[in-house]
């Protein structure tokens, strides 16, 4: 094995499963994000020599975002997520593993805590980037409860993290 | 509403307004915005690792390998070829071994994972001299009256009752049946249930047996333990209520909502001590785990929902088989059964709409065809 072989098997075991779950984040369908994910790295490994070392990992996880919003683009997902999610933030997608993985853990604490029902709709507005009007159909409960869920929920998170 | 959540809930807002004009009133907070998107990111990224299995990182890699980097095996087998007989036979023990080992496991036949019933009647009563009541009979509910029993299609109270004897309440598939015992305790059995009780306590033990799911609120008597019997499970309590779920062929769990419980599992000596807000959950095996889960989604169903919280598509699918009584076809890989939900339906509705919700997830696809539900 080359060289390049050898260091891009490495960036690839190491970060297939954290790209995947990012494209989660925007597509709650696995195998599309498993079909975007491998996509992103057929481009890293095209343009592998002109990027420098240290920009690789940032070069994944912006073109699976950016794949990601096109997709949100293209089905027309109601609301304005796609709009949102392609703002330009600085966000912390690129802090170490474990930072993520003890941050990640307390979010979990947080949302296991929540009552079941404040809890879905936090999924299904959230993660499956249904509309309140459509979660408050199922839930059988108004829009401004469904809001209220989400306010709601937001502190909750905010008051995990008091310094941010 | 806090003054300080303004921005953000402007931010919700313009998410959530899919009537809105696109370039319509941006919101334009800046901090509010990139709090609520970290906020999203991580919460997605939470549900995300939940509800998806880990990709097989390995299998990801070896399939992007053979596209791109050559590989050694295929130079050896260009020396192999100069073994012609040697690679004819190989190809032989190989196909052989494909044909007989893999491929039926890569075009698999369609599985039935859950059967409906030939027969599902309403709600029966056996008494002890071998009597069988319909309950939704109407001269059924006279003739028991005549015991002190008032019994109709949904509730029968025993708190009236003199005469001591037991009696067995069969609850089939579809239906769900409230039952006050003599001494005031509330029992709601869910579908395809049985409990066995007798019409009066009577002695220092209160003794009944459960087949399938039942809530319990029992009446506090300090003096009298209520014990609960299913195959693998004993449950002893004085004034508490919890949900016991005991299907034949699956784990049995105890969920306690409140005041206090003991559990013995099987035939083990050890005593599980549960307090609200934790499930007791014994596999076939009896392997017993004990975990704090949320005791709401695990009672809704004698409010008349189907309450899936964080649930495997199996309990889901069980769930809808047992109520609505059809088959369930598996024709897809297995796995898919392992994914985790939350679904919430009327349990009043159709099958159909029960199933639309299901499919409105867009996790999987199942279809209705006649009296069968099929997975793909």
């Amino acid at each position: 094995m080359t060289e390049k072989e050898k260091d891009f098997e490495r960036i690839f075991k190491e970060n297939y499963a954290r790209l995947y779950h990012y494209a989660l984040t925007f597509v709650d369908n696995g195998e599309t994000c498993r079909d975007v994910v491998s996509d992103v790295f057929e481009m890293l490994w095209a343009e592998y020599e002109t990027l420098l070392p240290d920009s690789r990992l940032a070069y994944l996880f912006t073109c699976v975002r950016n794949r990601c919003i096109d997709i949100l683009r293209h089905r027309q997902v109601k609301g304005r997520y796609a709009a949102f999610y392609s703002l330009d933030l600085k966000n912390g997608i690129l802090a170490s593993d474990r930072d993520e993985e003890e941050r990640l853990a307390r979010v979990e604490k947080v949302i296991d805590r929540m009552p079941p029902q404040r809890r879905f709709v936090l999924e299904q507005c959230f993660f499956h980037k249904k509309t309140y009007k459509e979660v408050a159909a199922v839930l059988g409960i108004t829009t401004d409860g469904v809001k209220k869920h989400i306010t709601t929920a937001l502190r909750n998170l905010r008051d995990e993290f008091p310094d941010k | 509403m806090d003054k300080e959540d303004k921005p953000i809930n402007d931010w919700l807002d313009w998410l959530h307004d899919p009537d809105g004009q696109p370039e319509g009133d941006v919101p334009q907070d800046d901090e509010a915005r990139r709090e609520l998107r970290r906020q999203m990111e991580d919460c997605n990224l939470v549900f995300a690792r939940r509800s998806n299995p880990v990709p097989d990182v390995d299998q990801a890699w070896n399939a992007f390998r053979e596209k791109h980097v050559p590989q050694r095996p295929r130079r050896r087998l260009r020396a192999w070829a100069m073994w012609g007989g040697w690679v004819g036979m190989a190809a032989c023990v190989a196909l052989l071994v494909w044909l007989q080992v893999l491929r039926p496991e890569s075009a698999p036949e369609p599985v039935m994972m859950f059967t409906a019933m030939q027969e599902s009647r309403g709600v029966t009563l056996s008494a002890g001299d071998g009597a069988v009541w319909e309950l939704d009979d109407h001269q059924a509910g006279q003739a028991l009256q005549q015991q002190g029993i008032r019994a109709d299609a949904r509730v029968a109270d025993y708190r009236r009752v003199e005469q001591v004897e037991t009696q067995t309440l069969t609850v089939p598939r579809g239906k769900d049946y409230h039952l006050v015992l003599s001494d005031g305790t509330e029992v709601w059995i869910n579908a395809e249930s049985r409990l066995s009780y007798p019409s009066r306590f009577t002695g220092n033990e209160r003794t009944v047996k459960l087949e399938g799911e039942a809530y319990f609120k029992v009446a506090r008597d300090a003096g009298r333990p209520f014990t609960v019997q299913t195959g693998a499970l004993s449950t002893r309590v004085l004034g508490t209520e919890f949900n016991l779920c005991a299907y034949a062929d699956a784990a049995a769990s105890v969920t306690l909502v409140s005041g206090r419980v003991a559990v013995k599992a099987g035939g083990s000596p050890e005593e599980y001590s549960l307090s609200p807000g934790q499930e007791l959950t014994v596999e076939p095996d009896g392997k017993a785990t004990l975990e704090n889960v949320d005791t709401y989604a695990r009672t809704q169903w004698k409010e008349g929902f189907f309450y899936f919280d964080h649930a495997s598509l199996k309990e889901i699918l069980c769930g809808l088989g047992r109520w609505y009584n059809v088959d369930i076809e598996l024709d897809c890989d297995p796995a898919l059964l392992d994914y985790h939900l939350h679904y919430v339906a009327d349990r009043r509705g159709t099958l159909s709409e029960a199933l639309e919700k299901l499919n409105g997830l867009k996790r999987v696809s199942l279809k209705l065809e006649g009296n069968r539900i099929v997975l793909e």
